[in-house]
């Protein structure tokens, strides 16, 4: 389907290559069949066409030239006077940092907006921040403002406690004779204390027997 | 290359003046030219140039053959052009444009005073569309109309896309025929005197 945008674009191409349309077969149909196509390319190579005729017009004639030789002559051999003539051959590491240094790279014109904006973006954060810094210290002194904080803090205690203990003297549980023994003994001796020690001096033995039996112990008595 | 260029290539890197002014005259009308069609003048048209075969004498040690010479002293030819500030300063004066000095002694293409006239209009008004173009654009149209160079071969030697490349033909293009108004009659185009 012919597409007149597209055909214009390939009918410069032509014309400033100064190819023939013939040797573009479906160009030249193209060109056959559509009217505005073909009024464009005629157009466009008669307009190249009258600036060759031009520029050839303003080409020098030939008696120019050896003037020009000449001149151009005598500027090499001032230029070789003074060391110019020959550049010294540079090494190989010279021809490649030189290579690199003027290398370049394309980038897809997204990316590099992107990279220009957020340069730009870094350098007016970086500049605002400086600028604040600086303000800062003209609009306020500095003061030294005291406050009292309570601030809990646990306080532990250590507590020793000797336990004197008699490794010597074990533990001694009494066993139920010696408790009774001892209570025997106990009892034995208040008594002593409170009654007198009684002598049998003036004791005359009676006639009849009196027995009296005492049942059960002293702990019963109680 | 050929031999007889192969030869001279050599003397010339053995510091031969002579050698390299046999090799310049090979191909320094075509570099002119360009320097002639890029800054509009022929006084900076021939500084430039020569400008161009003296960087090529210093740096001629270094070709290594690698490619065709007019290759490589085209290459040179391109830096020199796109460092040098002739062409800009000529931007944007179209009614300023000089006439070629040569030109009036040109039998071979002046035949007569009414044709003269009337190539010297037509030249004007291509230097006037050229000369709305960046220095860029339209040394890429050059490259690419005069020494039929392809898009790609264009884009490296400027270090431009080739999409830039196609875009400066195209503005060239466009600002040529708004100047020169050309249609299909423009063969048998003649400017009247009074027009201009």
């Amino acid at each position: 389907m012919h597409n007149c945008k597209r055909t214009k674009t390939a009918l410069l191409e032509m014309a400033v290559s100064k190819t023939p349309p013939d040797q573009n077969g479906s160009l030249w149909a193209e060109l056959e069949q559509c009217d505005t196509c073909r009024e464009e390319y005629e157009s466009v190579r008669n307009a190249l066409r009258v600036t060759d005729q031009a520029m050839q017009f303003a080409l020098p004639a030939e008696n120019f030239w050896p003037d020009y030789q000449a001149r151009l002559h005598q500027r090499l051999e001032g230029a070789s006077k003074f060391g110019l003539s020959k550049q010294p051959p540079r090494a190989g590491v010279f021809v490649w940092l030189g290579k690199f240094v003027t290398a370049s790279v394309r980038v897809p014109v997204p990316l590099a907006a992107t990279v220009v904006v957020l340069f730009v973006f870094s350098v007016i954060f970086t500049v605002y921040s400086r600028n604040a810094l600086r303000a800062e210290p003209a609009t306020s002194s500095p003061s030294v403002i005291t406050k009292t904080v309570e601030v809990p803090v646990i306080r532990e205690r250590t507590v020793t406690v000797y336990v004197e203990r008699n490794r010597r003297t074990p533990r001694h549980t009494p066993r139920p004779e010696e408790t009774e023994r001892k209570a025997l003994t106990t009892l034995a001796r208040r008594q002593r204390e409170t009654n007198p020690p009684v002598s049998l001096v003036g004791f005359k033995p009676a006639d009849e027997v009196k027995l009296t039996i005492i049942k059960g112990s002293y702990r019963d008595d109680k | 290359m050929t031999n007889i260029e192969d030869e001279l290539i050599k003397r010339a890197q053995a510091a031969d003046t002579e050698a390299f002014c046999q090799l310049a005259a090979r191909y320094q009308r075509r570099i002119y030219s360009l320097a002639l069609h890029y800054c509009h003048n022929p006084q900076d048209a021939e500084d430039l140039s020569q400008e161009v075969w003296l960087k090529a004498y210093q740096a001629i040690g270094g070709f290594r053959s690698e490619s065709a010479f007019y290759t490589w002293i085209r290459r040179i030819t391109i830096n020199c052009f796109l460092n040098d500030k002739r062409a800009e300063s000529s931007r944007g004066r179209g009614s300023d444009i000089n006439i070629p000095v040569a030109v009036d002694n040109a039998p071979a293409i002046a035949t007569g005073s009414e044709t003269t006239l009337h190539n010297r209009i037509l030249f004007e008004r291509v230097m006037r569309a050229l000369s709305q173009l960046t220095p860029q654009q339209k040394l890429i149209f050059l490259l690419k109309h005069h020494e039929g160079m392809t898009y790609e071969e264009i884009a490296k030697e400027i270090g431009c896309s080739t999409g830039t490349a196609k875009k400066s033909v195209s503005r060239a293009v466009a600002k040529l025929r708004q100047q020169l108004d050309v249609d299909d009659r423009a063969s048998e185009y003649v400017p009247c005197a009074a027009e201009y």
